[in-house]
């Protein structure tokens, strides 16, 4: 496995080149994106299985030993997010296959997608602090693209609000990185670990851990960072939204769970109130972001904001039993809201629209399509036996185990106001009258609903499994000993 | 020099933090490469050794990392670069895209116009 660490950053990277010089055959395109995706995925899950029995994968690029060079890992962690970024872009792509009409600049979406699914995948698996940078920007330059996708007005607008507020981002990613540097001299993930360790509780090593908190917070969409996420779920195109609320604001939680764990465990202890409280602000603007919204999009943006909170709340608790339910909560809550984006989408593709009043009676208009968003409405609410009700549920007791009382109390207290929201949106969607004729949409567009959406049962009903494996996933990067050495020690 | 450097970085900073916080377009895209440009001489300074030599390697003979200036920050101060200027790129792309629909590049404006 080792040798074969670097194909989800390499297939994806052939395939874009390779989709951009036929872009003017659509067939043709189409079929060599969907192969790829599907190698992808296979590959993803043969990762996945050999991470499984706690072997920790290392490739070094160009052999260079131990702390130079740049390194490629994977740990469960990492083959956890990359089926989840293999499953979920592939499904996607799939729908935007149905989604965009021919004349609609298909062709630059092809390449687009598939280098950003190399920026997430490397953003995954690298073990080199600057690398990880190098692949966030690949990632963010195509999602900068994407965004502004069709040119209209209100997607310019968007793209440069994110465009905007990510190059502070990367410029303070920067930063940090020449803190850390001209501290400790390295940029390799392990050997910053051991060498911040022998450093000692330094103020400097805090506020440079600060920094980096600041900059992934701004791709998870944390509280004071969020302003994006709304218009960006909203005004892009919906395949790419999709992407964005279950993969790419995943990348952002992904890197605080490195640095809280790996990089700086020391740092990040002094700054666990504040992360704490960054935490269940973002819950709870999240949740009051919903109420007064018109459009399907908008609040299903809000209530992912609402969602982040309660991850970051598990990554806040600092704990193997809080970083167990974060995992959990990241796989279910990626899978549920990439599939109710999705079908936001197909709602939107049957009616024309994503303003709940005007779609009104969809139960009667399109059952499949709207029995597919009531499965995940029932599921963001937090109803048993669905993934959502399994996520709060360790969430919250990894809480009160661990005492926070009064935290896990509001956490709890915003869970109900998550039960009233999802249900009124879905009663203002499903069951009112009048609205728009529905129109036809393609099977893909349903298949790919369908595939994300079946999720949210399979992790509610298979819950002891998913926890299970949850409990692996934290039992493996809670001890970082076992990263560093893995390291050390690669041939 | 190192205050040289210092002082480089705060104008820079200074400058690039004035301009993005303008209403037009290509003032904010200038105002962020200069910030781009601060970080990336932030990256130079941290392997600032004072009166080192370039690190090019005179013989064979293992060196004194004391006296050389570190030059892994300037191989990843070139990739910082490329990525900026990509960005930048892409930037200038979006404001003339921006600027031929609306016929202005103020931000305010646009919105007006966008009604």
């Amino acid at each position: 496995m080792n040798l074969f660490l670097p194909v989800p950053v390499l297939l994806p990277l052939v395939t874009a080149i390779a989709l951009f010089l036929v872009r003017h055959h659509q067939k043709i395109q189409e079929r060599l994106s969907n192969a790829s995706l599907a190698v992808n995925l296979a590959f993803a899950l043969s990762l996945l299985s050999a991470t499984a029995g706690g072997n920790i994968f290392i490739h070094r690029m160009g052999m260079w030993p131990f702390p130079f060079g740049i390194i490629l890992a994977a740990d469960r962690l990492t083959g956890t997010m990359v089926v989840l970024a293999a499953a979920i872009v592939a499904a996607c792509t799939l729908f935007a296959q149905g989604y965009l009409s021919t004349n609609q600049r298909r062709e630059v979406f092809h390449p687009l997608i598939h280098f950003q699914l190399m920026g997430i995948q490397g953003a995954f698996m690298t073990g080199d602090l600057f690398n990880l940078f190098v692949f966030f920007e690949v990632m963010l330059i195509s999602t900068y693209a994407l965004l502004a996708f069709y040119y209209n007005l209100d997607q310019l607008e968007v793209a440069l609000k994110y465009t905007f507020l990510n190059l502070v981002a990367s410029a303070m990613f920067l930063v940090g990185i020449s803190f850390l540097y001209a501290q400790v001299g390295t940029v390799n993930m392990a050997d910053l670990s051991v060498k911040i360790r022998e450093l000692g509780p330094q103020p400097l090593m805090v506020v440079t851990a600060f920094i980096f908190l600041f900059v992934f917070s701004m791709k998870a969409a944390l509280f004071p960072m969020h302003l994006w996420l709304p218009s960006a779920h909203s005004i892009s195109p919906t395949h790419i939204g999709a992407v964005l609320a279950g993969v790419l604001v995943k990348v952002g939680i992904y890197s605080i769970i490195r640095c809280a764990w790996l990089i700086f465990p020391g740092p990040f202890k002094v700054l666990q109130p504040m992360i704490m409280t960054i935490a269940l602000v973002t819950i709870v603007w999240g949740a009051l972001g919903t109420l007064p919204q018109r459009s399907l999009k908008r609040i299903l943006a809000y209530s992912t904001i609402n969602q982040l909170g309660y991850i970051a709340f598990g990554v806040a608790l600092l704990s193997p039993l809080g970083m167990t339910a974060a995992i959990f909560y990241i796989v279910s809550h990626a899978f549920l809201k990439s599939s109710m984006l999705l079908g936001a989408g197909l709602n939107q593709k049957l009616t024309g629209t994503v303003d709940l009043d005007e779609m009104g009676g969809m139960m009667a208009k399109a059952p499949y399509a709207s029995a597919l968003m009531l499965v995940g409405f029932l599921s963001l609410a937090g109803i048993p036996p669905l993934s959502g009700f399994f996520s709060k549920l360790f969430l919250l007791q990894a809480g009160f185990t661990q005492g926070a009382y009064l935290a896990t109390g509001l956490a709890l207290l915003m869970g109900v106001i998550s039960l009233y929201y999802n249900f009124t949106t879905y009663q203002r969607m499903a069951w009112g009258t009048g609205g728009n004729e529905a129109r036809e949409a393609p099977a893909t567009m349903y298949s790919s609903v369908s595939f994300l959406a079946s999720f949210a049962v399979i992790f509610g009903i298979g819950a002891a499994w998913l926890y299970e494996w949850s409990h692996l996933v934290a039992s493996q990067i809670t001890r970082p000993e076992l990263y560093i050495n893995a390291m050390r020690n690669a041939l | 020099m190192i205050w040289f450097l210092s002082i480089t970085i705060g104008v820079l900073v200074t400058a690039g933090a004035y301009l993005a916080m303008q209403r037009r377009l290509i003032q904010m895209v200038l105002g962020f490469s200069l910030l781009s440009h601060a970080t990336n001489l932030m990256i130079v300074a941290s392997g600032w050794v004072g009166d080192g030599f370039s690190p090019i390697l005179r013989s064979y003979k293992a060196p004194d990392p004391a006296t050389y200036v570190d030059p892994l920050p300037q191989a990843m101060v070139l990739t910082a670069i490329v990525i900026s200027f990509a960005v930048t790129a892409f930037l200038l792309v979006i404001a003339l895209m921006a600027y031929r629909s609306f016929e202005t590049d103020d931000i305010d404006e646009m919105r007006r116009l966008k009604g």
